[in-house]
């Protein structure tokens, strides 16, 4: 099985290598002939359009990885982890919900569109801190079946998106791409699902600001509830 | 998740505030110390061999189901530990993170080629990283996970039950040095099954071969085993 691992960061290509977890993180990991990288440097794109353009790719990879820049890959095995998750799921997260409620506005918030964390129905661990090895948050038993993954990192067979005609909706430039590329999983019957990976999340997400409250209205535009 | 409950066995020559604030293992387990299935038994300002705290814990009746056998210059970094325990102990009677898959004669550590020092390339098993922090340098010694003759005594683990049933224990002649190879001899001795499995983590020590007191380790070790 090829892996392709697909990150947009910010940052130059050198001080990717240098500076971001993930670069880092990769570097520290050694080689593994079955991981492959695509990245983009100094972007400004959103990730949508990004992440399509590798399911849409002729590259031969058989399974594609979504994930950010800041994210500390502290497990040696990480591959493996990744085609053991694909066993279970058709999309595999570190986080999620296992049921959606009433206007959840994040996979992990309260219902009604409010940004305060319930932990009710949550699976997934995942630490936090600027050093590998942080702080961790047990959300919830891992794994289990989700409705919605945090996009920090998702995972999927290439051939299943494509067969399902599951992609990221350009519209959600860098919030609630996550969100409703789970809804669209899901409504394509698609089965989400948490997996023990382990890894540092550098930030603590980005909720609530102008960007953030105008995708919120599309993506409720977009599914109603 | 599995429902086995790991105890954490480290003999140390720190104290506890040390250990706690200074040691990777004692870093390492303050955030994979979350999960209720992880307890401890950590023997501070230990000067003894391992052997004795490691004996302790095979012989203490407590409810923990899997002991871990772990130096207190290793970082672990999965957070998912005790799944990687299960998963390795469905295949193995006792695990570790770096071992051999062939023994040759004379053989003076888990990874050399005879009675030296050399390592024996394609014989390897583990996955192993290096460095002062979490997170190093990863070494890729060979596939895992495998079985093998010998395991690295920075992390071993095995079923408390496993070990009283095959009457397994350390011999506390062996200080630091070849309590693990003694170990591993005794368990295939038994017809036990000894492999690698799949926990990341870092370590701190290249480990101490060649110093006399490891010279000391060997002569004692060859005329327990005879190779």
């Amino acid at each position: 099985m090829k892996l392709e691992l697909i990150s947009a960061s910010r940052l130059a290509e050198g001080p990717f290598w240098a500076r971001s977890a993930l670069g880092q993180s990769l570097q520290k990991m050694g080689h593994d002939a079955r991981l492959t990288t695509n990245f983009t440097f100094e972007n400004k794109r959103g990730l949508p359009d990004i992440y399509n353009e590798g399911i849409q790719s002729a590259r031969d990879s058989d399974v594609l990885i979504f994930m950010h820049d800041d994210v500390w890959l502290q497990d040696f095995f990480f591959v493996d982890r990744v085609l053991e998750g694909l066993e279970q799921y058709d999309v595999i997260g570190l986080t999620g919900c296992t049921k959606l409620r009433h206007r959840q506005a994040n996979w992990a918030c309260e219902a009604g569109g409010g940004k305060e964390i319930d932990f009710e129905g949550l699976s997934g661990v995942i630490g936090h801190g600027h050093v590998p090895v942080g702080h961790p948050t047990l959300f919830g038993p891992v794994p289990a079946q989700c409705e919605s993954l945090d996009g920090v990192f998702l995972a999927a067979k290439k051939e299943t998106l494509l067969r399902h005609q599951v992609m990221f909706d350009p519209q959600f430039t860098f919030h609630f791409y996550d969100m409703d590329f789970c809804r669209t999983a899901r409504k394509k019957h698609l089965r989400l699902g948490t997996w023990g990976i382990s890894v540092t999340h550098v930030s603590g997400g980005d909720f609530g600001g102008e960007s953030w409250a105008d995708k919120c209205r599309l993506y409720f535009d977009k599914w109603g509830d | 998740m599995t429902d086995l409950q790991i105890e954490i066995v480290c003999a140390t020559p720190l104290s506890e505030d040390d250990f706690w604030l200074r040691s990777a293992l004692g870093n390492s387990l303050r955030y994979i110390g979350f999960d209720a299935r992880i307890a401890t038994c950590i023997h501070y300002e230990n000067r003894l061999s391992p052997a004795e705290a490691y004996n302790d814990s095979i012989g203490a009746e407590r409810d923990s189901t899997v002991l871990v056998f772990v130096q207190d210059d290793l970082w672990l970094q999965d957070y998912f530990l005790v799944d990687r325990l299960s998963a390795g102990l469905d295949l193995y009677d006792v695990v570790g993170l770096a071992g051999c898959v062939r023994r040759v004669k004379d053989q003076s550590a888990w990874f050399s080629d005879g009675p030296g020092l050399e390592i024996q390339n394609g014989f390897l098993s583990g996955v192993l990283g290096h460095g002062a922090d979490a997170l190093g340098n990863a070494h890729v010694f060979g596939p895992v996970p495998a079985e093998c003759e010998l395991l690295d005594g920075g992390f071993m683990a095995a079923r408390r039950r496993t070990l009283v049933e095959h009457q397994l224990l350390f011999d506390s002649q062996f200080g630091i040095h070849f309590h693990d190879m003694d170990f591993c001899r005794g368990a295939r001795q038994r017809g036990m099954k000894l492999g690698t499995c799949q926990v990341s983590a870092t370590r701190q020590s290249q480990g101490a071969y060649g110093t006399p007191a490891w010279s000391d380790g060997y002569r004692a070790y060859l005329a327990k085993w005879g190779s």
